[in-house]
This record gives structure tokens, C-alpha cells and sequence, in this order.
């Protein structure tokens, strides 16, 4: 079974069916696919192309160009300003994130009950954890995958006596080609487009892409179905008003994301009596740690994100894998010209890690103009700190394992060349203008909880104002869960859509 | 090249980016190659169609480093673009340090389009010993990137 590539339709249709839902990613999917294995008659809208394997071109820009919102530049404003990439492509960030696959920890469900109407507990998620991991094989990346600048990083941290394992990725006979953010093109990345999407497909889904959504339809103060118009063509920007697509539908689930759904409701003035659409948002968000050492180590090669330092993980501090191709690093070294270019020869002696904190800071999505949404955001004191905290130890850990000096994301102390340097920068004034910061796991903007005045989701994924009407994606989760969030998306999905198949038999 | 939406990235706007790029990557040193020997219209071309912010966001950069920042780091009141690279050199190092946020930002969201076309370049990538087919790993070649897909 095949996704229909709306872009090419010729006129303006009426499409029926029970369920439709607005977009592919880790919320969309695997609900979808819940919904049509359970004999719904299910519609998939994704505004974005379908890539199969065999067309990730492997190339930076390429890839980054099409398949990434705003081709990677999506970014919150605020102090400092931060890079927040985002999918748009079938299976959406799925297709273009590390795979790693990780449960919140129970100290983060604990604090979700204690601070908000957030109801569910990991015994609660589990079942629905299992089946995502099952169905995308979640495994620990092997030692020998492990690409070496994690290698490196482990060494440091074991010599610091630092806790840590190896990451749960969801892959299938992974080679190790370490282009996993720019499309695997091995398909061993177990993304949406590789597990739950094909198997809707074959369950009966029908799947649009090149098709944006841009109203609910409401009658009588409940959902019936939404409107979306194609692009003007595969990949483009513009949609084709000339043609309009009015899908009936008895249920509307929008799972566009932390940044998208928000939007589309502030816009389309929906479901927002709570006040709520489009606040909290957290993004968890990240910073580089990058180590030159004496020696080749090819950092590209093997997986990126392999590895997982998770000493401070309560304070809310954790070190994870990353690396890049050179046209995705050049420009976050902290050089210019001859200097920078003596640098990037020494493209392979550079090994790369994260520090990611789970923030206390929270911004905001408002309706923004131009056809975009405004993404607000300013680092607070706390995360700063925390920063600081995540930096000096990164640092000592990389110094430790034989760097000879560690790129840090921190203006004026760009380079740290001593485990002194590195101690030093723990008493450091540090302002959040001084940090280089991106943010991979926007959630919040829709919590869900059963509080109706201060949450705009029911714990069962209907909006709290207009019946019929869903969302299943990250905006759901109360805060930061501290780890990448797919694999929490994905079971929140899975229960809602048990729910709504509860309910259908 | 032109872009998605007609719109080819010149004129005036691609003199001041053509001269940026030539001090943040100038000819000779580590790396045999420099900006002119990449399609830095074609990129910036491309780089303008993904979104209107993007394209308000370079033009504004090179628009700041072009009539102020001479004027404003290297008290030299002028056309960036028409300065000698030596004082080019000055007023981009001067954003780099710049404990101005904004000016820092200015020139990365420039350097970013110009690195990016510069390592995006296989002859370039390949002569620092890097490959996007990595050893090993059999990945079917395709000669281009995205597909359509087919109507049922």
C-alpha cells in the first residue's frame, strides 16, 4: 500500500471516514496504526513528502532542505536564541531524529503527579512502552556500533567514576552509518515510516501527504471532520488554495507536534478555554561538547548517540552522544577563517558529546504572523546553572579520556584546555546570552491532565472543549521528561488509541 | 539556480556575501580550496526558498554587516564590501568577540549559509577525510534526492 501524494490532485475533494489524523510522527503513527488494525476507517494527513530509504541522499543540505521545517531553522527567540529542528516528512521527526529510545524515569512521573494533574505513572505507560519497543526493536547500541566519540567519552567518565550504558535505540541490523538525523539510509532506523506506518498502510490507513491541514471543522460545538489544501507541490511551502480537501471524519486527532498543534489551535481559536494552548512549553534543551584529541578517531563513523552519562540525571543534567557531518559542525567551531579552516583539517581528531538539561525555564507558542508561529523562550537562572554544571563536567570527562582541548558551547571560554579550566568555569559568571544552545524535544504546549482550567487535554486525549476533537503528540507531556521523549509519545499514543478502540467494540 | 519560488539570490545581496565568504574562508592556509570555489549563489539561492524567515534573516545580516558594521568596529565609514580584506578581516573578528549578542548572532546565521555551502561540497568534505558512504556500510547510490510518489 502505497501514501497518495495530494500535491497532485487536480481538484478540490470531499474524503469520508471515522478517524483522521494530522500528521505522521511518533504521536500520529503509532495511534493511527492502533486505530486501523482495530477496523476504524482511519485518514493520515502529513504535510510533508514521503522519503523512502532508497531517496535519503545522504547529503547535508539535501536532506536538511527537505526534510527538516524551515530546512533546520526553526528557532525560539528569547536569550539566548535556540535552534529547535523539527521533521516535516512522513514519519516526521522520527525520520530525521538519533532513535533513541528511553522511558521517563519514575522520579519524573513522580514529579509530574506532584506538581501537576498529570495522572499517569509508569505502571500506567508500560504496556503501551512494551508494544513500542517490541514493534521497533529497541536494543542497547553494541559496542562495536558505538562510534568513538562515545568510546572516548565512556573512557572519561569510568575514569571519573561517572554512572552511564549505552543507549536503547529503535534499529534492525544497524550499521553504524551515522546518518541517522539526515535520513538512515541503511533503513535500520525502526522509525515511523519503517514500522507502524507501513503496517497501517497495509491495515487499510490511507495516507496523504503534501497535504496541510488548516481548520477543524466544528458543528454543534463538536468536531466533524477538517479542511487542508494541498502544496503547490512536493516539498514547497505554499499550499494551493484552489483546491480544497474537506474531510468528514466522526473524530479529528491532531498530532502535528509541540510547536504545530498549539498553533493551529491559537489560530483557529479552538480549545483554548483553559488559557493553556500553547504555554509550558519545555525543550530540553542541549549543548555541544566537542573534544579534539591527538589521534584520527573518525567520529562520524559508528552511531552517533551511543552512549549515556546519567550521574546528575535527578539534577536534571545528562550527557549524551552526538556528532555531524562537517557542513553541519563548521560553523558551531569557535573560529573564523585560516583558523577555522585548520580546525576543520582536524575534522577527524574531533570527537563530539551532549549535555542536555531538563529545564525549569518554561516559554511559550503564541500565533506569530507570516504564517508561522512566534516560539518564545528565555533560559532562566536555574538552567543556566545547571548548564554551567553540565559544561565543566563534560569538559573533565573528555580532558580525562586524552583530549587535548574540549570545544565548549560557552562565549569566551570556547576552548578549555586543563581539568583546572574546566573546575574554573564551575564559579564562572555565567548569563544566558553566553550560551550556545539547541533543542531537540519541544513538549508542554497541550498538557494533558485532568484539571479542565489549567490543562487543555482530558487524561484520555480528548480536548477538554470540543468533543471530538484529540491531540496525540508531545505537547500532551506536563514538562521536560528529562530523556529523549519519542518512545513516551508514542505509548501515550498507543493509549489513547486503546481507548478510543475501548470504546468502539 | 533559482530557487523554488522564481526568486535567484544576486545582486547587491550576493556582493556582500560574496565578500564576507572570502574572509570566512579565504584562499590558501589548511584547506586548498576557498569560497570561489563554491556555488555560494546557488546555495544562498536555495537557502532563501526554505522560508521567508530565512530569507529575512540573511538579508537582514548581510544588510547590518554591509552599512553598519564598518561604521560601528572598525570606525571606517564605508561599504563593508568595498573595505580591504584586512579591514573585512577586523569587522568580522569584531562580531565574532562582540559581547553584543545580536551582532554575534548576525554573522553566525551568515557563517552558517557560507560553511554550509563551503563543507556541503564532497571534493571539500572528502579532502578533510570525511564520507557520507561510510566504509563498510552498503547504501544503494542514488543519483538524486527526493521522489514523488506515485498516485494508486
Amino acid at each position: 500500500m502505497r501514501t497518495i501524494d495530494a500535491t497532485e490532485f487536480t481538484s478540490s475533494t470531499k474524503l469520508d471516514c471515522e478517524i483522521v489524523v494530522v500528521g505522521s510522527g511518533a504521536g500520529g503513527a503509532p495511534l493511527a496504526w492502533s486505530l486501523a488494525k482495530a477496523g476504524w476507517d482511519v485518514i493520515l494527513i502529513e504535510e510533508g513528502s514521503h522519503f523512502r530509504t532508497n531517496d535519503f541522499s545522504r547529503r547535508v543540505w539535501e536532506s536538511t532542505r527537505t526534510m527538516y521545517r524551515d530546512a533546520g531553522g526553526t528557532v525560539s527567540l528569547g536569550v539566548p536564541a535556540i535552534p529547535i529542528p523539527l521533521g516535516r516528512t512522513w514519519g516526521g521527526t522520527t525520520t530525521i531524529n538519533s532513535g533513541t529510545c528511553l522511558r521517563v524515569p519514575e522520579f519524573m512521573f513522580d514529579k509530574w503527579n506532584r506538581d501537576t494533574s498529570f495522572q499517569l505513572g509508569l505502571q500506567d505507560l508500560l504496556p503501551y512502552y512494551q508494544m513500542a519497543e517490541e514493534i521497533q526493536n529497541v536494543e542497547p547500541v553494541s559496542d562495536t556500533l558505538m562510534g568513538e566519540g562515545n568510546r572516548l567519552f565512556r573512557a572519561g567518565a569510568e575514569k571519573l567514576g561517572l554512572r552511564g550504558k549505552p543507549l536503547d535505540r529503535n534499529t534492525r541490523d544497524c550499521k553504524g552509518s551515522g546518518l541517522c538525523a539526515f535520513g538512515c539510509p541503511t533503513g535500520a532506523k525502526q522509525a515511523m515510516g519503517q514500522t507502524f506506518l507501513p503496517q497501517a498502510l497495509e491495515a487499510g490507513l490511507r495516507g496523504y501527504t503534501g497535504l496541510r491541514a488548516v481548520d477543524v471543522q466544528v458543528r454543534g460545538g463538536r468536531a466533524t471532520g477538517l479542511v487542508a489544501h494541498p502544496l503547490r507541490q512536493a516539498g514547497d511551502l505554499r499550499i494551493n488554495r484552489s483546491i480544497k480537501v474537506k474531510i468528514q471524519a466522526k473524530k479529528v486527532v491532531l498530532a502535528m507536534g509541540s510547536i504545530y498543534t498549539p498553533w493551529f489551535l491559537l489560530r483557529n481559536q479552538l480549545a483554548n478555554a483553559s488559557g493553556e494552548v500553547g504555554r509550558n512549553l519545555s525543550i530540553h534543551p542541549a549543548a555541544k561538547l566537542l573534544g579534539v584529541f591527538n589521534h584520527d578517531l573518525f567520529g562520524w563513523q559508528g552511531v552517533p548517540q551511543a552512549y549515556l552519562v546519567d550521574e546528575f540525571h535527578e539534577e536534571g543534567i545528562v550527557f549524551e552522544g552526538a556528532f555531524i557531518p562537517p557542513a553541519a559542525l563548521a560553523f558551531a567551531l569557535p573560529a573564523l577563517g585560516q583558523e577555522l579552516k585548520s580546525m576543520m583539517q582536524d575534522y577527524n581528531k574531533i570527537a563530539g558529546f551532549g549535555v542536555m538539561v531538563s529545564d525549569s525555564t518554561r516559554g511559550k507558542i503564541s500565533a506569530g504572523f507570516g504564517g508561522r508561529p512566534m516560539i518564545t523562550y528565555n533560559l532562566n537562572k536555574e538552567d543556566t546553572l545547571r548548564f554551567r554544571k553540565g559544561v565543566a563536567i563534560g569538559a573533565q570527562v573528555y580532558l580525562e579520556a586524552g583530549a587535548r582541548e574540549v570545544i565548549s558551547p560557552i562565549f569566551g571560554r570556547e576552548r578549555i584546555r586543563s581539568t583546572d579550566e574546566a573546575k574554573d568555569i564551575l564559579s564562572m559568571k555565567l548569563r544566558p546570552a553566553d550560551l550556545e544552545l539547541i533543542a531537540f524535544h519541544p513538549v508542554g504546549t497541550c498538557r494533558m491532565g485532568s484539571d479542565r482550567y489549567r490543562d487543555v487535554v482530558r487524561p484520555d486525549g480528548r480536548t477538554w472543549d470540543i468533543p471530538g476533537l484529540y491531540i496525540s503528540d508531545g505537547s500532551l507531556l506536563p514538562g521536560s521528561p528529562s530523556v529523549n521523549p519519542q518512545l513516551t509519545i508514542m505509548a501515550l499514543a498507543l493509549r489513547i488509541a486503546d481507548g478510543l478502540n475501548a470504546k468502539r467494540n | 539556480m533559482t530557487s523554488d519560488s522564481g526568486t535567484i539570490f544576486g545582486g547587491r545581496k550576493l556582493v556582500v556575501l560574496a565578500a564576507t565568504a572570502e574572509i570566512l574562508i579565504p584562499e590558501g592556509g589548511a584547506i586548498p580550496y576557498d569560497s570561489t570555489d563554491i556555488d555560494l549563489q546557488g546555495f544562498a539561492t536555495q537557502f532563501i526558498a526554505t522560508g521567508w524567515q530565512n530569507r529575512f534573516g540573511l538579508v537582514a545580516a548581510l544588510f547590518v554587516i554591509e552599512w553598519l558594521m564598518p561604521l560601528l568596529l572598525a570606525r571606517r565609514p564605508g561599504r563593508f564590501s568595498r573595505l580591504p580584506a584586512d579591514i573585512r578581516r577586523e569587522v568580522l573578528q569584531a562580531m565574532h568577540h562582540s559581547k553584543v549578542y545580536l551582532l554575534r548572532g548576525l554573522l553566525l546565521l551568515v557563517n552558517t549559509v557560507v560553511q554550509m555551502a563551503f563543507y556541503s561540497d564532497t571534493r571539500i568534505s572528502e579532502y578533510i577525510g570525511y564520507s557520507n558512504h561510510n566504509p563498510g556500510v552498503n547504501i544503494v547510490d542514488q543519483p538524486q534526492g527526493a521522489t514523488r510518489v506515485e498516485q494508486p
